[in-house]
């Protein structure tokens, strides 16, 4: 019904500046697709280009059969909800959600049911006369989703629209974004830069770099199975490490050399990736993530030529889990995330961060051997940032 | 905001100004090359620049030249100097405040004309501050050719004022309450706050005040004209010159008139360019 | 702020009281003498305190009749003053506030309309009426299309919105005479053409304006409307520009999504939130028009506003007396005294507004 597909979308700006390359996706009727990037990557654009609040430079966009590129924002039955909520200062809550249904001539008394009932389930029926200055953060941004939902739209879209709420209120926000969208089941944009919110609420997550498209997929796949390096980085936190290594073959053992150590790759892990022979004794991208390593003394029954031997720099308790960081004599990869922080660390050394169970008793300055479940290594061109995997 | 759309908004405004304003420029400066008489009107003449000579050999000219610039160079100093003081006294007036600033910007508001009959009746026969002088002094007061100057003077300093120093209250209400705080930790004295933080905070009121004050006190007729009517020709400036060429019962010449509004044009586009060209450049860094 | 001893609060409130002797006693004066009688005023040493009052000086310069009875003008003007108060404060109170404008209009309309009927008055009532008429038509043109250009002006982004903006800020520095005198030269042209065409004399049968025959342009309250108006836009839409760019875009795209067109977004959503700036901005066009006196003199020869009304009948040739001189200047104050504390407020946040922005 409100299948909506983008084909091939452009948009260059008058001075010259390509803000989306030919984004294609499509969304099925009912999903909840999330557009996550870096800030500055063009995701916002995406959506105001579906919007209509800017113009399409090239390609189609379709609402199940309709072409909307030349479609009035108004008629294009698409509902949005800004960031900064853009509610009208002047008007009441109950003016703010029914000014739609008002500027389509539903008539007084339908109009205050369906208002009620929006409000219902936004849980602000108490705040209906209430000005938009006198609510909280929380309430505003309800107010902003009941104007949306009040009219049922083909689509929704949603313009980061947690960002302005404090860390405890953007977590129940998340849950009940998602879950009044599954209530309601109209399909949904939603664009952020935060991967926690993509990977909660998405039914499916796309990544974009640049204004190019990376990859979308099912939060799972996406986390598994990263397409290239910039998503291996991107998607997870803390993010994946990610090092310049060599793969070689030695007795018919494979072993990776990673600066001036040696981790063995047990021969399923070649053999689920064939391609990687190709790449013997040539730099490649090893990547893993931090929950792929663990304290040795924890889990003791680990072979000991699948670890790391370092010395704890930076050690942080979480209660549930404890991070540690060290130093890998390796030189790490730019994934191209212009948010990640800067490394600490030269050609010669890289920080590495490890989620070790809470059981640990490692202290900084502590000489530790680190397991690493060589099972779940990534591996990416040197080149292309393109993970190797057939 | 698409072309099309802005240009819907902007058209009646954009028609208004180019017909009644840049139109009428180019008017001007076509009626100043002509010889035109007041009493016929329909008889245009082409004499080239002759208006433009007849002008710049008038003594009357250079006289109301020579008051313009006096007038500007006193007012306008004068009136942002108080403006700021007053501002800053009513900034520390807490009970009473919006009770003062009612009664100091009175002037301002009032009809320019009007203000300046009541000012002008202070100074009359009869007049309360004439009285004065004369209890003290022991000699009448008149307003003469030799006084009536410093009055137009004395009034406008009196009407302007408020401008400046409602601005300035203005701009004194955004000053961080911090960077006051900070200053006074740091053992400020008032004047070191004045020079440090409160200065560097009004700059750009300043320049704003300072441009428009220039502008205003350039142009000014209504006071000039009331103080000095026939009476006192030397007394008048620019404008009140140009009227008086122009429309002169019988003998307004004008063609003449126009050529001196030219010139007037000319003189405060000299001062206004250097600013134009700025906020221009403003204008177009806002848009990339 | 620092707690001020009391020796220093009592010297900052003396020099604002020096202060505002300095600012207000020329209207002190005049409307001491308007009150007096014309005896006290000839009186050789000045008569500060301990006159007879009196409003023969009101009386005699805008009534036409003698043995009025000066309060029940007073009552007269005093009822309506209150009755649209009061209508106002119910505006306020109650949501939507227009119809108790209109009501509040319609009560002054009235009660100027038929107050001739009630005494006989002067020709200065005309000029009153006219200085009304003005003023409230320059505001409405002039607000109105000043509006929607200072919309335009502060979402477009092209170059041609910011070449408008300087060329208008130049037109704002002009002196008024490089105006006035091509005004005065092509309304005289149109009415010579009007004459000699004869359109100025066609009968159109809809528009019967009572009293005029002709169709003119000089010596007409739209010619100085239309002078008004034109050289007031720079700074309306330069004022206006400036408060729209505070209001952010996201209000009117909402709008938008939610079904309004650009024109509808602009009416129902944005036009509502700069009843500020229009407020500020009317205000100051209120003054511009109320007080001109340079256009008026030029342009409408016999259809004087009030401040020409009063240069001209004050001036020495005129055989009105320095009280009924000075009874004129109150009335014409009186109006923007009450203005300006309706309206402080406005006013000074609209200086504050324009300046920052400049």
């Amino acid at each position: 019904m409100s299948t909506v597909t983008l084909d091939k979308l452009t948009k260059v700006y008058p001075n010259g500046f390509q803000a989306i390359t030919e984004l294609s996706l499509t969304l099925e009727d009912g999903e909840f697709l999330v557009l996550v990037g870096p800030s500055g990557c063009g995701k916002s654009t995406a959506l105001r280009m579906i919007a209509g609040l800017e113009d399409i430079t090239s390609g189609d966009l379709y609402v199940g059969e309709r072409l909307l590129n030349a479609v009035q924002p108004k008629d294009r039955d698409i509902a949005m909800v800004f960031q900064s909520y853009a509610l009208y200062p002047q008007m009441t809550v109950a003016e703010n959600i029914g000014f739609p249904l008002k500027l389509r001539k539903i008539g007084k008394r339908d109009r205050h049911e369906q208002v009620y009932q929006a409000a219902e389930i936004l849980e602000l029926t108490e705040q209906l006369e209430k000005k938009p200055a006198q609510l909280s953060g929380g309430q505003r941004q309800r107010v902003a989703m009941g104007r949306a939902i009040v009219r049922r739209p083909a689509l929704f879209l949603m313009d980061e629209p947690l960002s302005n709420l404090d860390a405890k209120l953007r977590v129940q926000m998340r849950a009940d974004i998602a879950g009044i969208q599954r209530e309601l089941g109209v399909t949904t944009f939603y664009v952020t830069h935060d991967q926690v919110e993509a990977m909660t609420m998405g039914d499916r997550v796309a990544v974009i770099k640049d204004g190019i498209l990376q990859q979308a997929a099912a939060p799972e796949a996406l986390y598994e199975n990263p397409d290239n390096v910039f998503v291996a980085a991107f998607i997870g936190s803390p993010s994946m490490n990610l090092y310049e290594a060599t793969l070689a073959e030695a007795d018919g053992d494979y072993l990776l050399r990673l600066g001036d150590q040696t981790l063995a790759v047990p021969d399923r892990v070649v053999a689920a990736r064939p391609a990687l022979r190709d790449y013997l004794d040539q730099p490649l991208v090893v990547g893993f993530r931090p929950e792929d390593l663990e304290d040795a003394s924890v889990v003791p029954d680990h072979p000991d030529d699948q670890r790391l031997h370092t010395e704890i720099a930076v050690r942080e308790a979480l209660g549930a889990e404890t991070l540690v960081h060290f130093a890998i004599a390796a030189p790490s990869v730019d994934s191209g995330d212009p948010d990640a922080l800067d490394e600490l660390g030269d050609e010669e050394s890289s920080r590495c961060t490890a989620r070790f169970s809470a059981a640990t008793r490692v202290r900084v300055g502590d000489r530790v051997r680190v397991n690493v479940s060589t099972e779940r290594l990534h591996f990416f061109d040197r080149k292309t940032h393109l993970a190797i995997r057939s | 905001m698409n072309r099309r759309t802005f240009w819907g908004f902007t058209i009646p405004s954009v028609v208004v100004m180019l017909a009644l304003m840049v139109f009428p420029l180019v008017t001007t400066v076509w009626l100043g090359f002509q010889k035109l008489l007041l009493r016929d009107l329909n008889n245009p003449e082409w004499v080239g620049f002759d208006n433009y000579s007849d002008v710049l050999t008038d003594p009357e000219f250079w006289a109301a030249f020579r008051f313009t610039m006096v007038f500007v160079a006193i007012v306008v100093p004068v009136t942002m100097v108080m403006g700021l003081g007053v501002a800053l006294l009513l900034d520390r007036v807490g009970r009473g405040r919006s009770l003062y600033m009612a009664a100091l910007l009175l002037p301002f508001i009032v009809t320019p004309v009007v203000g300046s009959l009541v000012y002008k009746d202070l100074f009359e026969r009869g007049g309360l501050l004439s009285w004065l002088w004369e209890v003290i002094t022991d000699d009448p007061f008149a307003v003469n050719a030799g006084n009536v100057k410093w009055l137009i003077i004395i009034q406008s300093i009196w009407y302007i004022m408020p401008f400046a120093m409602i601005t300035f209250f203005a701009g004194l209400q955004t000053l961080p309450q911090e960077r006051v705080e900070a200053a006074a930790i740091d053992g400020a004295n008032f004047l070191r706050n004045l020079w440090h933080v409160i200065l560097p905070h009004l700059k750009v009121l300043i320049l704003f005040v300072g441009l428009i004050s220039i502008m205003d006190a350039y142009r000014v007729y209504d006071q000039v004209f009331v103080w000095t009517g026939t009476r006192f020709t030397d007394a008048h400036t620019l404008s009140v010159y140009n009227v008086r060429v122009a429309t002169a019962f019988d003998i307004g010449r004008l063609g003449k008139g126009n050529a001196i509004a030219v010139l007037n044009v000319i003189g405060i586009f000299m001062v206004l360019i250097p600013f134009l060209w700025r906020s221009y450049k403003d204008q177009i860094a806002e848009r990339t | 702020m620092r707690r001020s001893s009391t020796l220093s609060r009592i010297g900052l409130h003396a020099t604002m009281l020096v202060l505002v002797v300095w600012s207000i006693l020329p209207f002190i004066w005049t409307f001491q003498t308007s009150i007096k009688f014309t005896r006290d005023v000839a009186a050789k040493e000045p008569v500060l305190w301990g006159y007879e009052t009196t409003a023969n000086a009101y009386r005699a310069f805008w009534l036409d009749e003698d043995d009025i009875n000066m309060w029940s003008v007073l009552v007269y003007i005093l009822v309506v003053a209150v009755v649209c108060l009061i209508l106002g404060q119910i505006g306020r109170r109650v949501r939507h506030s227009w119809p108790w404008f209109t009501a509040a209009v319609g009560v002054i309309f009235v009660a100027l309309w038929r107050f001739p009927k009630v005494w006989e008055v002067n020709d200065e009532y005309d000029f009153l009426i006219n200085s009304i008429v003005v003023t409230v038509l320059t505001m409405l043109i002039s607000l109105s299309i000043g509006l929607l250009a200072g919309y335009g002006l502060a979402r477009y982004t092209g170059i041609s919105g910011a070449v408008i903006l300087i060329v208008a800020l130049g037109f704002r520095a002009l002196p008024r005479t490089a105006f006035v005198l091509p005004y005065f030269f092509g309304a005289k042209e149109i009415d010579d053409w009007l004459n000699s065409s004869g359109v100025g004399s066609w009968d159109f049968p809809l528009i019967d304006f009572p009293g005029i025959d002709t169709l003119q342009i000089l010596d007409t309250r739209l010619a100085i409307v239309l002078a008004l108006v034109a050289v007031n836009q720079p700074f309306t839409i330069w004022m206006f520009r400036s408060f729209f760019m505070e209001v952010p875009k996201e209000i009117e795209e909402a709008a938008m999504m939610d079904g309004a067109t650009r024109l509808q977004a602009f009416r129902r959503v944005i036009i509502p939130m700069m009843w500020p700036a229009i407020i500020a901005t009317g205000l100051f066009t209120m003054l511009l028009a109320y007080n001109e006196y340079l256009f008026v003199r030029v342009l409408a020869p016999t259809e004087w506003t009030l401040p020409v009304a009063i240069v001209s009948l004050t001036g020495g040739e005129s055989s009105r007396t320095i009280t009924e001189a000075a009874a004129a200047s109150v009335s014409i104050t009186l109006p923007i005294v009450v203005v300006i504390i309706l309206f402080q407020k406005h006013l000074v946040k609209g200086l504050g507004a324009g300046a920052v922005k400049g």
